[in-house]
């Protein structure tokens, strides 16, 4: 998804690097971005209960991104932890909260750009899909297969070594890249 | 030495001081080239010439030599069919290895100013060891902001501290800062993802339309794009619409040189707003990008003198090999005069010359 989808930076933060830290005004325009292409939210509203301390969550796209973002999350005004969704049937066990019009996923192997801002820091990733945007093809009827060489296959004159490895057969396609977008920001607050 | 060494070899002719890079799936123990053409033998269509002072022979061992270099054996001068043969080192746009799943930064250099212009000259404090070809990031740039971040296909250096890339700066004050390389235009990106976005660096308001990217594309003929141009850049008649029906066009020209590194799409821009980068003070800002959209055909651009190629039979498919795993590990040969100058060397020159390469993994090795 790095390599496809569109970037856009954040702009409206506060640390005074390109792209700055996320806000609820950029989230708001990567909604904007991808509601003019007609993307449509990956998850439906869920509606207000009479629960103390919860609130309706909107229909959303999801956001993907890294877990050292959880901070600058927390941070942002109006964003809403899972805790206070008015419902919690239906969590995924990664989703950190919602702004605006995305639900967020955390995940330690989220995209990172090393080094990559204007001031030299770390650019965080953040992919907001759209439904079909991407998907994903296996090839040749199979998708992975592990393979196991012993001593006698592997090295067969001194029988020394063995080897393990795997391989894939499958290959991601981005099918209307106006359907996605790399929301790209750095962090506020600091490791 | 023991074990089951291997060696694989191949040939190749190079493209006129353009770097080449030899994908090769091996773990790399030792790489030998010859230059069959200035070493007198005409082979793979080229015919020999034994050439004075040109490199003739390189290698290069990974474990102890450092990226970019190589040991060469050099013509002297001719006489008659025999020419002596002068050992060196090659200490700029020699021997690289590269993994494209391995994302690695090179050392941090700095940057002590550039001139603003177009193309853009940087000066670094030290030897930057750039080869022409590389991709390199800015950053920290202190009273140019607005350049941080971006990543440049160097077009040509100095050897030494200074190195150009296709930058628009015009409108930018000259600044210290730092860069760093990221990669190579002729090895793909560690992302493995093709084609992709790529930002760009000037746009001509011209019928048809060139737009230049600051790192090398690999698009084609016949690739539809899409642009994202912040309000900042100008030029917002290329943006999608408030309808949300994307702004397409279809590459109908490229020309991917390093140097050049430009895009030709079929549109008619003389009567749009200018692209110009902008000022240090409307920072921060997104990036201006070119981002593919799909496949079309060149049924329909004759008004741009593209003489047409109907689909089923022009131009068809050619996104198909996107699909393929363009990931691979493999040694990259750098272009300079053909000498093992500490300036301008580099082992492809100027001249399409036949070559012959050998690479050998060692399985056993034995240190005392």
């Amino acid at each position: 998804m790095e390599g496809a989808a569109p970037p856009i930076n954040c702009t409206s933060g506060t640390n005074g690097d390109n792209p700055t830290n996320i806000s609820p005004l950029d989230c708001s325009k990567a909604v904007r971005l991808l509601r003019t292409a007609n993307a449509q939210f990956i998850m439906d509203l869920i509606e207000g209960e009479d629960k103390f301390g919860t609130a309706p969550v909107r229909t959303c796209f999801f956001g993907l991104t890294h877990t050292n973002l959880s901070a600058d999350l927390d941070q942002m005004v109006g964003f809403q932890n899972v805790a206070q969704y008015s419902n919690t049937a239906n969590l995924l066990q990664s989703e950190w909260g919602v702004m605006r019009n995305i639900r967020f996923l955390l995940s330690s192997l989220g995209s990172i750009s090393p080094n990559a801002s204007a001031n030299g820091q770390d650019v965080y990733n953040i992919f907001i899909p759209g439904q079909e945007s991407y998907d994903m093809v296996d090839l040749d009827g199979y998708s992975a297969q592990f393979i196991y060489a012993p001593p006698e296959i592997a090295s067969p004159r001194l029988r020394l070594y063995q080897t393990a490895g795997w391989k894939m057969a499958q290959v991601f396609n981005v099918t209307n890249t106006s359907w996605i977008v790399n929301l790209r920001c750095t962090l506020g607050v600091a490791i | 030495m023991s074990g089951s060494t291997q060696i694989v070899n191949g040939t190749f002719v190079n493209v006129s001081s353009t770097p080449k890079y030899i994908p090769i799936p091996n773990q790399i123990s030792k790489f030998q080239l010859w230059n069959l053409t200035y070493s007198g033998q005409t082979a793979l269509g080229i015919t020999g010439s034994l050439t004075s002072d040109k490199i003739v022979e390189g290698l290069f061992l990974p474990s102890y030599m450092s990226s970019g270099t190589g040991i060469i054996k050099q013509n002297g001068t001719v006489a008659g069919t025999i020419a002596p043969y002068q050992n060196g080192v090659m200490t700029i746009n020699g021997f690289s290895l590269y993994d494209s799943s391995i994302c690695t930064q090179g050392p941090t250099i700095a940057v002590s100013s550039f001139t603003p212009g177009q193309p853009t000259v940087f000066v670094t404090g030290t030897n930057h060891g750039f080869q022409v070809g590389d991709n390199v990031r800015i950053v920290n740039m202190t009273t140019s902001p607005e350049l941080g971040g971006l990543i440049m296909t160097v077009t040509a250096t100095n050897g030494t501290n200074q190195f150009t890339t296709l930058l628009d700066s015009t409108n930018s004050l000259t600044s210290v800062g730092s860069v760093y390389k990221v990669g190579n235009a002729a090895v793909m990106d560690c992302s493995l993802y093709y084609p992709q976005n790529r930002a760009i660096a000037k746009i001509t308001l011209a019928n048809p339309m060139v737009v230049t990217t600051l790192v090398q594309q690999n698009y084609q003929i016949g690739d539809v794009v899409r642009f994202n141009i912040p309000t900042v850049f100008g030029m917002q008649q290329l943006n999608t619409t408030q309808n949300g029906l994307p702004v397409q066009f279809t590459v109908i020209a490229v020309n991917n040189a390093v140097g050049t590194q430009t895009v030709t799409v079929a549109v008619d821009s003389t009567a749009f707003t200018a692209f110009a980068w902008p000022l240090a003070a409307t920072y921060p800002f997104s990036l201006p990008v070119m981002i593919p959209q799909g496949e079309g055909n060149i049924n329909n651009f004759s008004s741009f003198g593209v003489v047409p190629a109907p689909l089923p039979y022009g131009n068809q498919n050619i996104l198909g090999f996107a699909r393929q795993n363009l990931g691979s590990r493999g040694v990259l040969i750098g272009a300079g005069d053909g000498t093992n100058s500490a300036t301008t060397g580099g082992i492809i020159d100027a001249e399409v010359s036949a070559w012959y390469w050998e690479a050998t993994t060692v399985e056993q090795s034995f240190f005392s």
